[in-house]
């Protein structure tokens, strides 16, 4: 390239101070302000109150006091979290748990995308559409509800269907198993989520140039040459930045979800931070207890989050920031 | 052209089905929580103070010329005064008779910083009513912003005796009593040798019991041969399998069945010399546990029982299924209800379920210390006629007043002594858009419920007979008493409260987790092994350290009561 033609050579303007853009920009940056105002109310002021992690403020009567009040206890409760027998349990379960969602559940919803996109009859792919979506809009503890009828022991579809087909010998109480714990979490949020989720995906994959694809069958590419050729790496972008996300959500649960099939005979298996944090922190009161695990998960969160952002860097050559 | 009609048909369809589920679900009915302390309906009203213009026509009896305005703060967000203030009738006896016009203010949230700010700054309203379990009221005596029932007794209203074990219950470390409590149970308000209902009440199918002869079920191996019978003589109802014994969900923190369990089996909560026992650890409640895995191992419990959450259970009962439920009936009558309306027959009865020697249950009755209490602030200016009102509340005339309304007006005496709603009372009921409002019946913050409970009319549907709890706990009257110290007097000054707060949270956590597994156990010898563990590992969880504690804090309970021996067996 000849220098005189480098776009930034030619184009050596100084940047407008950050004052003048904004008032240019005011209408723009007003609509923003409201959004970047909740962020700020709701995100980082309460950051404030993670101190009572290291303080004392367990059944603290009035909270907002004990965020200034109470003695100061340093890093005991993270050691208490740390000990406490269920520790193992509770974070293989969180993190396991998450590990298999990301493996079954990230690529579920694009292969279905794909798939539903090949789909040439134009009824039957709006229909497969509009049933997949429905599940999504039912609250978990009402699919939650129905699923655990449908587990019963005695009149549930489930078991009977699995003793007739001579899978079982003798009944057995699924939701009282441990080992069966995540499988069910696993397929029932597939039930749940897919449909809704691979709408993303289909509107990446609608956006695609045909011609691409005349060009390919033209060359000789049968369907999965296509697939695999122009369809998956034209949506990459947005797998990446979903696959992502998803990173960084590792150690959140869906506490709904996980709230309605705990019992305490799954509790082995079932047992995830967020759950924990719920008995702990908000029915028994143990605030600063339950901060410090808070505290605890979300700096994991970001170590995880830096190491996908790295990885992904070296790998696709772009990261999330 | 067929594209457009198809889509219009669907874009119809779509907007049909939309608008029937708003419609389904704006039509839900909205199922009112059946609350134990039996508060009476708060009809939405204006809680801000009106300004009276000018006295009622009739002379009030012991009047005051001029009118005190005071505040009375209620730590509920929900609760309303239940009439109309200032325009009903209510109101206006109280302007007339004790010269007060009272501004009642409740929070928006849930008053933990309104009752904060109070005892920081000492700004405290002339009345205050808080939960009873909460350390508010000796907080605010502590501090000093109160002015002691003795003392307005004292003063103002020689002649008010209120009762005095309850009187006593409320004392605080000075010997004085700042609090007055609403819905308390006194025993000396008993007749004596009068027994109130259980809390609890074990039940089972009438029908079905009468098929199989009303057999003999006076110990516990009695009772699991009649439940075999049950599961393979009767097997099915309405064609759905019978389940032959069911027991509350098992949450994290155990069974509710095998709580009740403890009383049926008498198992004893103080020792000879007064101490405070941990059930738990009583050889005697080996047996519960026995008694469950045996169940369970012969089939008679349901394997969805240990997996099922209370809208589970109430299925179950609804749909006619269950057997024998180690239940307390008030928490299922809805189901139940369902189930009567359904089949008339389907009706469940109260059985005493003895342990395996046959001895008689020892079970807990429905009394209690009072569900709010009312504080009297020292600063107050209307203290004489707070005094006054107060002593009101608390007489028979008053709370004939509060619940019944008027003589001749909204209800009249039968000869027994129990009340019927006049004609007039009845029609502004029927009219349910809050008529009777204009009397201004129902104020529930100092209310002797024990007084008042046996007067109102009988139910006459024959559903809420059968339901009624007085009715269905009949045959367990003789076998209930006051066990009530043995949940001990909290003492929030205590120094190691916390700690022990939290080592029994964490104990009943693991309890929680190990309740099940006993259970589900193959045999007798594994579960006792499994029991024996739990109670070693609970040991070593600080079980011990706890115990004395809660053996203290009985202590203080019987030494308020006036009592030497709680457990009933020792007081006959």
């Amino acid at each position: 390239m000849h220098p005189e033609m480098h776009p930034s050579a030619a184009l050596k303007k100084p940047r407008p101070n950050l004052i003048f853009r904004l008032r240019k920009q005011w209408q723009i940056q007003a609509m923003a302000l409201f959004g970047i105002m909740f962020v700020l109310v709701f995100n980082y002021a309460p950051m404030f109150g993670i101190i009572i992690a290291f303080k004392m403020a367990d059944y603290s009567v009035n909270l907002m006091r004990s965020i200034t009040e109470a003695p100061w206890v340093g890093w005991d409760y993270f050691k208490e979290f740390i000990l406490d027998y269920q520790f193992r349990d509770i974070l293989l379960n969180t993190v396991g748990l998450n590990l298999l969602q990301l493996l079954i559940n990230f690529p579920a919803p694009i292969i279905f995308a794909i798939l539903i996109s090949e789909i040439a009859h134009k009824r039957f792919k709006k229909l497969v559409q509009s049933i997949s979506y429905f599940p999504h809009f039912i609250s978990w503890i009402v699919f939650g509800g129905i699923i655990i009828n449908m587990l019963s022991v005695e009149t549930g579809v489930v078991v009977s269907a699995l003793l007739k087909l001579g899978i079982i010998s003798e009944p057995v109480s699924l939701l009282g198993e441990p080992n069966a714990f995540w499988p069910l979490i696993i397929i029932t949020s597939i039930i749940k989520g897919l449909g809704w989720g691979s709408i993303i995906y289909l509107a990446a994959i609608t956006s695609i140039d045909p011609t691409l694809y005349e060009a390919a069958t033209i060359d000789g590419a049968g369907r999965f040459r296509r697939i695999w050729h122009i369809t998956l790496p034209s949506i990459s972008g947005t797998i990446i930045v979903f696959f992502l996300l998803s990173v960084s959500n590792l150690l959140n649960s869906s506490f709904d979800q996980l709230w309605v099939f705990q019992t305490p005979l799954n509790l082995e298996r079932s047992e995830v931070i967020d759950t924990f944090v719920y008995k702990i922190g908000i029915t028994q009161m143990r605030y600063s207890y339950t901060t410090a695990v808070g505290l605890f998960k979300s700096a994991v969160a970001l170590i995880l989050l830096a190491g996908g952002h790295l990885i992904s860097k070296k790998v696709a050559g772009r990261g999330i920031f | 052209m067929k594209a457009m009609k198809s889509k219009k048909i669907s874009i119809t369809l779509l907007s049909l089905v939309m608008a029937i589920s708003i419609g389904l679900a704006g039509c839900s009915v909205n199922k009112g929580n059946s609350n134990n302390a039996k508060e009476s309906q708060a009809n939405p009203s204006s809680s801000a103070s009106v300004e009276t213009a000018g006295a009622s026509g009739e002379p009030a009896k012991q009047g005051y010329d001029d009118v005190l305005n005071i505040d009375w703060y209620v730590n509920l967000s929900w609760w309303k005064y239940p009439g109309d203030y200032g325009k009903d009738k209510f109101s206006q006896y109280i302007r007339d008779r004790f010269g007060l016009n009272i501004n009642f203010i409740t929070p928006a949230g849930d008053g933990s910083d309104q009752m904060s700010a109070m005892i920081a700054t000492g700004e405290i309203p002339d009345l205050v009513t808080v939960e009873s379990w909460l350390d508010y009221k000796t907080k605010l005596a502590k501090g000093g912003y109160l002015v002691s029932i003795n003392e307005l007794i004292e003063k103002y209203v020689p002649d008010f005796k209120p009762y005095q074990d309850i009187f006593n219950w409320y004392k605080e470390s000075d010997g004085k009593t700042y609090a007055l409590p609403n819905y308390a149970y006194s025993s000396q308000a008993l007749k004596p040798g009068e027994q109130l209902e259980p809390n609890s009440a074990f039940t089972l199918r009438k029908d079905i019991y009468d098929k199989l002869g009303r057999p003999d079920i006076s110990t516990a191996d009695k009772f699991l041969d009649v439940l075999e019978r049950v599961k393979n003589e009767v097997k099915t109802y309405d064609g759905k399998s019978l389940i032959p014994l069911q027991l509350y969900e098992f949450t994290a923190n155990g069974n509710g069945s095998a709580s009740w369990l403890n009383e049926y089996f008498a198992v004893p909560y103080e020792d000879e010399n007064g101490k405070l026992i941990n059930r738990t650890y009583n050889p005697k409640y080996w047996e519960v546990i026995k008694f469950l895995n045996e169940a369970y191992r012969r089939g008679l419990i349901s394997k969805d029982n240990f997996t099922d959450k209370r809208d589970q259970i109430n299925e179950k009962i609804a749909s006619g299924r269950v057997f024998a439920s180690l239940t307390a009936p008030q928490d299922f009558s809805d189901p139940m209800r369902t189930l009567y309306t359904a089949d008339n027959n389907a009706q469940y009865e109260a059985f005493a379920l003895r342990n395996y020697e046959g001895e008689n249950p020892v079970l807990t009755d429905i009394r209690g210390f009072g569900w709010l209490v009312t504080l009297v602030g020292k600063d107050s200016k209307a203290q004489e006629r707070i005094a006054k009102l107060l002593s009101f509340l608390n007489s028979k005339e008053g709370q004939h007043m509060v619940h019944f309304g008027w003589e001749n007006e909204t209800y009249t005496y039968n000869a027994d002594g129990t009340i019927q709603w006049t004609q007039e009372y009845k029609d502004a009921i029927a009219k349910g858009d809050g008529s009777e409002k204009k009397w201004g019946m129902g104020f529930n913050l100092q209310m002797d419920w024990y007084s008042v409970k046996d007067l109102f009319p009988q139910p006459e549907k024959p559903v809420d007979i059968y339901l009624a709890e007085k009715n269905m706990k009949k045959p367990l009257v003789q076998y209930s008493y006051d066990t009530s110290a043995v949940g001990g007097k909290p003492n929030p000054d205590h120094p190691d409260r916390d700690k022990m707060l939290e080592t029994s949270n964490r104990l009943s956590l693991y309890w929680g987790k190990e309740l099940p597994r006993i259970i589900l156990a193959d045999s007798e010898e594994k579960a006792r092994a499994i029991f024996e563990d739990t109670l070693k590992k609970m040991d070593d969880m600080g079980r011990v350290k706890l115990d004395k504690y809660n053996d203290e804090l009985f202590q203080g309970a019987k030494q308020a009561l006036g009592i030497e021996r709680s457990w009933p067996p020792f007081r006959k």
